[in-house]
């Protein structure tokens, strides 16, 4: 396994100026002072990877950036620069974190620790103005490319510069970057990461770039590293496919959910949520999507790596099996998806484990590939084929859940067309939504009564026909009267549209069987009904 | 000799909206045999004048512009029918009560390719009739579509008049079998 796979740790170690009695400009200059404080941090947060308290803006001003200090917050750039002509030069910052990071491999032997770059992209912005350098990049594109690789050179003097102190790990931090398109990517950012990498060969390697890197991804592998830490916004399961098999998946904890978590319970279930996704993935690391505020209480911090232990432990034993199952089910392979999860139950397995980390990992998969168009319809009902075989084997051993009825569902009244309400009913149940079926050429009083029995939330309303969509106008305002309560009306089917769902007072719309999945998860935590 | 399996063809890869050479494609390839195995086409076509068409048909014929439009300067117009029979629908519906959606979707979407290629056939059949007589065939319209009443159906099962057993209409003017059509074209000298 890669050393960048398999840890729990927090971005950077920001945090860790709470416990210094000292400002924040104090710690940026004072390498005694920054190692107490870190130090402090780590002792309490117990992480795999350690940082020594990195700031965004140290590289640019080694390239003559102006910087404000000030003791609550961090540096900043006060006065931009020309790039200059001369040699770039390490400075006695960079010193500073190069002492902090012996400090941390003496005070910490044993665990390695992260030296933190910024990427040459990022620094130029940061240098000479980020608007400036995107201009360049467009009207003068060899001046663009002269700023960057004037940054490299810093990278590099500063990356050897810690490397030397004994950091274990490169990690390049390259915000800006995300900023660029693909056809630009390569060239101002792209290849002067990968000299980066390649000046360190025997070194691991990890790239962090905030925001959605999607359409990037591709560009970002091309540089040759080996991890990839994810923004929060980031779905991982729509970029697992995307990376190579050895390479690692690092993140994605909100880190505001770390920072205002209330509760370590609270913060633990997050935690539990996001392992279960991605704790199975046989190359994976659970980070934070970007680096936690400095105000973040420490507890919280040492909370989301306890927790983070915690569930991958839980998922460890099992994790190529659970992994494999999640595979099973998305590829639609029915009978592989029942072997395992007799397997998985004759190996002493938590049933609710091969629920969540197999299962329905499979089913938050097919949905993320969906959201990004990289799924279709028949790719989802393989999947629920292949779910429904899987939860034939597991039901009888999980724990009793309500009978409760959370959706009522039928093609609206004077429209015989079935097949869009039957897939949508069928992808539900599969997913645990029990759902009450109507049938066809269900009137508003139908659906009224069965409301009124079940106590279900929502009501899902498919039309195909002209006729079918006038009367769903009619229907949709008596259904909410005769209901005498909030519920959350659904409609879908060939006659119906966003804009027609929002005029007749409708809740919802769901353009076909996968995306009314989603929509009715989202309409059950705003109509949650009783259980 | 097991009989060869046949690869679905192209134009139905399309219609399913499956992409060759996919996992979705290969669980496809039985389903299409088996909805080949349970359809069941029968056709019923009937030629009346123009003016015969207009009042068994009315209102709802002259009621619609672009059936109008169709028929302009037609002499005769032909109804077509076309079912497969229930055998797949029912077996679709299995599926369904199985936990099996892909399959249940599969078949209903090669039930309609089916239907409508049955269709697309007996048109065909009727157009290259025509012009062997040096008549010209419109395209074909039907009831539901556009401004022509879904109503029409009507007329149509009372012209039908059990020619063809198991076909019926529900209180909404929908055919059952679901995998049921009707289509009317006109036929014209050439200008």
């Amino acid at each position: 396994m890669s050393l960048l796979a398999g840890l729990v740790y927090p971005i950077n170690s920001l945090p860790a100026a709470r416990l210094s009695g000292r400002g924040i400009d104090v710690l940026c200059h004072d390498a005694d002072a920054k190692l107490d404080a870190v130090a402090r941090y780590y002792e309490q947060v117990d992480a795999d990877l350690l940082f020594f308290f990195s700031d965004i803006v140290i590289q640019a001003e080694a390239l003559g950036a102006s910087l404000a200090y000030s003791p609550a917050g961090m540096p900043r750039v006060a006065a931009k620069t020309a790039i200059p002509a001369g040699p770039a030069r390490t400075s006695a910052r960079m010193e500073v974190n190069a002492a902090v990071t012996s400090g941390l491999k003496r005070a910490f032997p044993g665990k390695p620790v992260a030296g933190m770059v910024y990427g040459p992209f990022t620094v130029a912005g940061q240098a000479m103005g980020e608007e400036a350098l995107m201009r360049a990049c467009l009207t003068s594109p060899g001046q663009a490319r002269a700023a960057v690789a004037k940054a490299l050179e810093g990278a590099l003097g500063y990356a050897r510069l810690l490397l030397d102190a004994g950091a274990d790990v490169l990690w390049v931090s390259d915000p800006f970057a995300g900023l660029l398109p693909p056809a630009l990517f390569g060239q101002f950012a792209g290849d002067p990461l990968a000299r980066l990498f390649d000046a360190h060969p025997d070194v691991p390697n990890a790239v962090h770039i905030c925001g959605d890197i999607g359409q990037l991804l591709a560009n970002v592998l091309d540089t040759g590293v080996q991890a990839v830490s994810f923004d929060q916004v980031m779905d991982l399961l729509a970029v697992e496919d995307a990376m190579p098999a050895g390479r690692t998946i690092i993140g994605n904890m909100d880190p505001l959910a770390v920072a205002d978590a209330q509760s370590a319970g609270a913060l633990a279930q997050e935690v539990d949520a996001l392992v279960q996704t991605m704790g199975t993935h046989p190359a994976f690391s659970l980070s934070t999507g970007c680096a936690l505020p400095p105000s973040t209480p420490v507890e919280n911090a040492a909370a989301f790596v306890d927790a983070g232990h915690a569930a991958m432990r839980a998922v460890a034993p099992g994790a190529s099996l659970l992994f494999g199952l999640s595979a099973s089910v998305e590829a639609g392979d029915m009978e592989s998806a029942a072997g395992i999860v007799d397997v998985c139950l004759c190996s002493g397995f938590d049933p609710l484990l091969v629920l969540g980390g197999g299962l329905m990992r499979a089913v938050r998969k097919q949905s993320a590939l969906y959201e990004a168009r990289k799924s279709h319809l028949a790719d989802i009902l393989l999947m629920t084929d292949a779910l429904n075989a899987g939860m034939k084997r597991l039901s009888p051993h999980l724990p009793k859940t309500s009978d409760a009825v959370r959706m009522v569902l039928g093609t609206a009244a004077g429209d015989h067309h079935a097949i869009g309400k039957d897939v949508v009913g069928a992808v539900l149940e599969a997913q645990g939504i029990k759902v009450l079926d109507l049938g066809v050429d269900a009137g508003a009083d139908a659906f009224a009564k069965a409301l009124a029995e079940t106590g279900a939330p929502l009501a899902g309303i498919s039309a195909f026909t002209s006729q079918a969509r006038a009367a769903l106008r009619a229907m949709v305002p008596v259904i909410r009267e005769k209901a005498g309560r909030p519920v959350g009306i659904l409609v879908g089917g060939a006659a119906t549209s966003q804009g027609f769902a929002a005029e007749i007072g409708a809740d919802a719309f769901a353009r076909d069987a996968a995306a009314a999945a989603r929509v009715v998860k989202s309409l059950l935590e705003k109509f949650p009904g009783r259980d | 000799m097991p009989n060869a399996v046949t690869a679905i063809p192209q134009s139905v890869l399309r219609y399913l909206r499956i992409k060759p050479g996919t996992h979705a494609c290969a669980e496809a390839q039985p389903l299409w045999q088996e909805a080949q195995a349970l359809s069941q086409p029968r056709t019923w076509q009937k030629n009346l004048s123009l003016d015969d068409f207009l009042d068994a048909f009315a209102p709802h014929a002259a009621g619609s512009v672009d059936l109008s439009r169709t028929l302009a300067g037609c002499r005769e117009v032909v109804l077509m029918a076309v079912t497969i029979g229930d055998a797949l629908e029912t077996r679709g519906r299995e599926y369904f009560s199985q936990g099996r959606p892909f399959a249940g979707f599969m078949l209903d979407r090669m039930g309609s390719y089916l239907v409508e290629a049955e269709m697309r056939g007996l048109h065909a059949a009727v157009r290259a009739g025509n012009a062997a007589s040096g008549l010209v065939t419109s395209r074909r319209y039907s009831p539901g579509y556009k401004d022509f009443s879904l109503e029409a159906q009507a007329h149509f099962m009372r012209l039908i008049a059990g020619a063809l057993p198991g076909l019926s209409l529900s209180s909404a003017f929908m055919l059952t079998p679901d995998k049921s059509v009707t289509a009317v074209c006109g036929i014209k000298t050439p200008d």
